[in-house]
């Protein structure tokens, strides 16, 4: 799968913050199809009511530690579900979980990336999912 | 190592990560003036995220601290906008978790560090205070060191507070 500038992005965080620069980055890479959840929980019904009109999810960039349902168990539901299985997942982790990507790779995550991330890394990372 | 070394070593990884982040998200270089001891708890700025810390050095002292980042509210406004990359002019809620997210990274990054140097680090949510001259809770005994920065947007300040707990007393 190639990057289309109108690929739908779902981005997924607690903090109003995370969200508007993952957002504004992304934009600035030149993404056009964005949405937003501010944890798991609210990210899931978005996925399937998405899939389920016919126009699913191609991308989610999704926070680690959130309340409600975390990154690590949204990425857990969708590779339980065989229609999710290859949609590509980037995890945004704080430094301090980074022993967690390890978990994350064991659970079919695409790539990661560590705050504090400039738009350049960011760049890169989604690069390497779409190669 | 006495006690103003053990501050000193705690310090630095805060300092640093401050940095990274400043560096890396809101694509500014920080300088940091001469640290200062300092009494009384009306914070010196109008905007403060805190994280209280705790947790243990090699595994046998216990010790208490917390990390305060507190901005002047023009200053905090310019630093929102530079790292959203949306024009702010007055504060909102749009910005409102902007501190707590910067102290966020902050600390996880200083964590890092502080594990190598022995230290387990057990932290809570940070907690965002507004208003002029308003009131910050320091861990019992501890003392406060303030270091001044400065950056592209305005000064703003870091202060660190440490103490080991004495086991009997704790």
């Amino acid at each position: 799968m190639g990057l289309k500038a109108d690929m739908k992005i779902l981005v997924v965080d607690d903090m109003t913050t995370m969200r508007k620069i993952v957002k504004n980055m992304l934009k600035k890479m030149g993404f056009t199809n964005l949405s937003e959840a501010d944890d798991g929980a609210t990210a899931w019904p978005m996925i399937e009511e998405a899939m389920a009109a016919g126009e699913p999810y191609e991308f989610i960039v999704s926070d680690w530690n959130m309340p409600q349902m975390q990154g690590i168990d949204l990425l857990r539901k969708l590779r339980a579900d065989a229609r999710y299985k290859a949609l590509p997942f980037l995890m945004v982790t704080a430094e301090t979980e980074q022993s967690n990507v390890v978990v994350a790779v064991k659970e079919g995550v695409s790539n990661f990336v560590v705050k504090p991330f400039s738009e350049q890394v960011l760049k890169e990372k989604i690069s390497k999912i779409f190669v | 190592m006495s006690d103003s070394e053990a501050f000193l070593k705690f310090s630095k990884p805060f300092l640093d990560a401050t940095k990274s982040v400043f560096e890396t998200m809101i694509s500014t270089t920080i300088s940091s003036g001469k640290p200062e001891f300092r009494s009384g708890n009306a914070s010196l700025h109008d905007i403060t995220s805190i994280i209280p810390v705790s947790g243990t050095i090699n595994d046998k002292d216990n010790y208490s601290a917390q990390f305060v980042i507190s901005f002047p509210e023009p200053t905090y406004i310019k630093i929102a906008s530079a790292m959203i990359m949306e024009e702010y002019t007055v504060y909102s809620e749009e910005i409102e978790d902007v501190g707590n997210e910067i102290s966020n990274i902050i600390m996880g990054n200083a964590k890092r560090d502080l594990t190598t140097q022995g230290y387990t680090t057990s932290m809570t949510v940070p907690n965002m205070i507004r208003g002029e001259g308003h009131v910050i809770t320091y861990p019992k005994n501890t003392k406060i060191v303030s270091f001044p920065i400065n950056c592209d947007h305005g000064e703003f300040i870091i202060e660190i507070c440490f103490t080991k707990i004495d086991q009997d007393n704790s």
